[in-house]
């Protein structure tokens, strides 16, 4: 579904940020990337969103590479995916509802009676149907990721990247916020790319992991290889062990 | 409905003058240092200085061409100096360079003050024993309206150039003759109303600049609507006190005996 | 220096954020505060540096009772209570340096630029830092903006630590290394410490006490052997996450 062959990107200054990265995320799958701050794991999602363009490599999504075709098949293509961004990118004078009318009024053509049901169900599906008519602002933090998350999936996409959902909130309403990611994945099921700096939400969600080191990405595997992988590297992180960050 | 925004009116312009109030007390009792000020005043003037020079070359340049127009029909040439530099002097140079510092001063004090609040920058000021009302709020303050003398100075002097200028373009009139038109019309009274508008509308810009960044609430969106909010009430209080500058200093000027054309 | 809250109340508004706070700290204690976002962890913090005044109750430090002082009788109370903030708060316009020499200049105003230099140099490398000293905050990492704003605050030689979320949003590494400094810190200087936090992995590592809060209210307070028997569901779920 996602495939990622030997990406690399550089600085302006042309030193690498990342090098040679190779992935491959089956249909279905939800992989999660992890490591230190600024090691570059959303440009890794911004690549694959086609928001950053890599230096060399190739971004395939269901095979077709999305920085060599065409305008409208890329278009296509993109309509596929959806992201959640950190800082969940509502927008501050719509209501609720209208954060969510606003994807299907741009890009389906779905009547109006069509779009409110939808928006209804959605709603109901992260469990804030009470909250249609309210603004962000209006809202706790934890609720404004759910509307993200509404937001993100109200187009059904195939693929979607989710961007530290849990940044911010504790653990408490995190582990809230994951379970209904994975509920609302398993549903449509959803292949996903996520990244996090929290490794609980990284066991809860993944199927497989993949550690930022160094430049390149290390695929450790399940959940359960990953607790149990025999690299130091992957050991300390997940430990919170090595050297301050610099 | 209409009460929400008047509430919310009343509700700014009381702040507003607490916060006055505030840095009244603060002034009195711990004035600031006077390197942050002449720091603050230098940033500002050499902040807005092209800019202001500029547009006071340009009114200059306007009035000119304008006046020259209509002279011209009762071949009064002579006092074209005089009208456009009186012009200028007494209401279009301040307006313009209120406006002008607006934009610039007034967004940046507001959008620097508010990133500091909201990064928490002012609180952990505070708790390092600083008072921010007079280490910040105090010398952007004062900087703000010295600084405005200057410019307006500076404005002025290239506004009398840019009319000399038009004025021997299209009117074919030499400097000379243009600056000796200047003394009929512009008396000491008319500089004092000028710079009389000038503090007033510098005074107005540096309380609201300061006072809606000091008090900014909400992240990065809320320094965005500081600074919007700072643009929006700067120009509308700029264009009352400019009404109610005229109005008071036709009446002051002429109790006191000073004569303003 | 021991710290106790007496029935704190503080509204915004119509939202009751603290509704009768009590608990005590003895001197030299590391205090973790737990509790979900909005419960008023940071607002209690800010209420103890008088950065908020409370509607209700007394804060007492030292036998002193200061939650009524004015602003000018803060000034000593802050230089015997440093807080470091959620985010680095550094000033941007200032070097790593004069970051740091900030609070000495203020506090301290006897010292010599020597002097000055000198202790700044001595609390970077507490906090592991050095060479960077005539950087702009910007110039540096997260993780370093973040060890600088507290060499800031324990440069005035506070007697209480408040750290407002230390590691919330941090990578695991650097979250690690962030906690492991609270404790050294604090141990070293030997202060009274209190630390808002969501970790409750790292408050049961380090903490002397652990108070949880939920919707203005204290529902748990103890050592970390007491909570980890506790029957209230919150405790329980924060349990839950340390793995």
């Amino acid at each position: 579904m996602i495939e990622l062959k030997s990406i690399s990107v550089a600085f302006e200054s042309g030193k690498a940020l990342l090098k040679d990265v190779d992935l491959a995320v089956r249909r279905g799958e939800t992989f999660v990337i992890i490591g230190s701050s600024g090691i570059g794991k959303s440009v890794l999602l911004k690549v694959t969103a086609s928001l950053i363009k890599p230096n060399s490599g190739q971004v395939l999504i269901d095979g077709k590479d999305i920085n060599s075709i065409s305008r409208i098949e890329k278009a296509e293509t993109l309509q596929k995916m959806g992201m959640l961004f950190q800082k969940n990118a509502l927008f501050d004078s719509f209501t609720v509802a209208d954060n969510l009318r606003f994807p299907l009024r741009e890009r389906t053509s779905l009547s109006e009676q069509e779009i409110s049901e939808k928006v209804k169900l959605f709603l109901q599906y992260v469990g804030l149907s009470h909250a249609e008519n309210l603004f962000p602002d209006e809202i706790s933090g934890g609720m404004q990721k759910r509307v993200g998350i509404a937001r993100a999936l109200i187009l059904n996409p195939q693929i979607i990247l989710y961007d530290d959902p849990t940044a911010g909130l504790d653990p408490i309403t995190s582990k809230l916020i994951i379970e209904l990611i994975i509920k609302l994945n398993k549903e449509f099921g959803t292949t996903v790319m996520a990244i996090t700096n929290d490794m609980n939400r990284a066991f809860q969600m993944a199927d497989r992991i993949g550690l930022i080191v160094g430049n390149t990405l290390f695929v450790t595997g399940s959940v359960e290889e990953t607790k149990n992988h025999n690299d130091q590297r992957v050991q300390k992180f997940i430990h919170g062990q090595g050297m301050q960050d610099a | 409905m209409i009460l929400k925004p008047l509430v919310g009116i009343l509700d700014d312009i009381g702040g507003g003058l607490l916060f006055m109030w505030d840095l009244l007390k603060t002034a009195f009792r711990s004035p600031c240092e006077r390197k942050t000020l002449l720091e603050q005043i230098y940033q500002v003037s050499m902040q807005s200085l092209v800019t202001t020079a500029s547009s006071g070359f340009f009114v200059g340049a306007i009035l000119s061409v304008q006046f020259n127009i209509q002279l011209k029909e009762f071949s009064a040439l002579s006092v074209l100096g005089g009208l456009a530099t009186s012009g200028t002097i007494r209401e279009l140079g301040p307006l313009l360079i209120a406006f002008m510092l607006s934009g610039k001063v007034g967004a940046y004090t507001s959008a620097e003050l508010g990133i500091m609040r909201v990064t928490e920058q002012i609180d952990a000021m505070r708790c390092l024993g600083t008072n921010p009302m007079q280490h910040l709020i105090l010398p952007r303050f004062i900087g703000i309206i010295v600084s405005s003398f200057f410019l307006l100075l500076a404005g002025l002097l290239m506004s009398v150039l840019g009319g000399a200028v038009m004025a021997a373009l299209v009117a074919d009139m030499n400097l000379m003759e243009y600056i000796s038109g200047i003394p009929t019309f512009v008396t000491w009274g008319s500089v004092l109303n000028g710079l009389f508008k000038c503090c007033m509308f510098s005074i107005l810009l540096a309380a609201i600049c300061t006072y809606k960044g000091y008090t900014t609430t909400g992240g990065a969106k809320g320094v965005g609507r500081t600074v919007i909010a700072t643009a929006l009430s700067t120009m509308v209080g700029i264009v009352l006190m400019d009404w109610f500058t005229s109005y008071l200093s036709r009446n002051l000027f002429s109790v006191i005996g000073v004569g303003s054309v | 220096m021991s710290l106790e809250i007496k029935n704190l109340k503080k509204k915004f508004g119509e939202r009751t954020v603290l509704d009768g706070i009590s608990f005590i700290i003895p001197p030299g204690d590391i205090l973790f505060i737990l509790g979900t976002s909005g419960t008023g962890k940071s607002v209690l913090l800010k209420n103890i540096v008088g950065l908020l005044k409370p509607d209700g109750g007394e804060i007492w430090l030292d036998g002193e009772e200061i939650s009524r002082l004015s602003e000018e009788d803060y000034f000593l109370i802050r230089k015997k209570c440093g807080m470091v903030f959620q985010h680095p708060a550094l000033f941007d316009s200032l070097t790593i340096l004069e970051n740091v020499a900030f609070g000495l200049r203020r506090h301290y105003p006897n010292l010599t630029e020597e002097e000055i230099r000198t202790r700044v140099k001595k609390f970077l490398s507490l906090v592991n830092i050095s060479d960077v000293e005539e950087k702009l905050p910007q110039q540096i990492s997260y993780g370093m903006q973040k060890r600088v704003s507290l060499a800031r605050t324990v440069a005035i030689e506070p007697k209480v630590l408040l750290f407002d979320e230390p590691t919330t949003g941090l990578d695991p590494v650097t979250t690690n290394a962030i906690n492991q400094l609270i404790k050294n810190l604090s141990r070293t200087l030997k202060t009274t410490s209190i630390v808002v936090s969501h970790d409750m992995h790292c408050a049961l590592d380090i903490a002397d006490k652990i108070v949880v809060l939920d919707k203005g209210k204290v529902v748990e307070f103890g050592t970390p052997a007491e909570l980890k028997k506790s029957k209230v569901k919150l405790v329980q779920d924060f349990l839950a996450e340390v793995h």
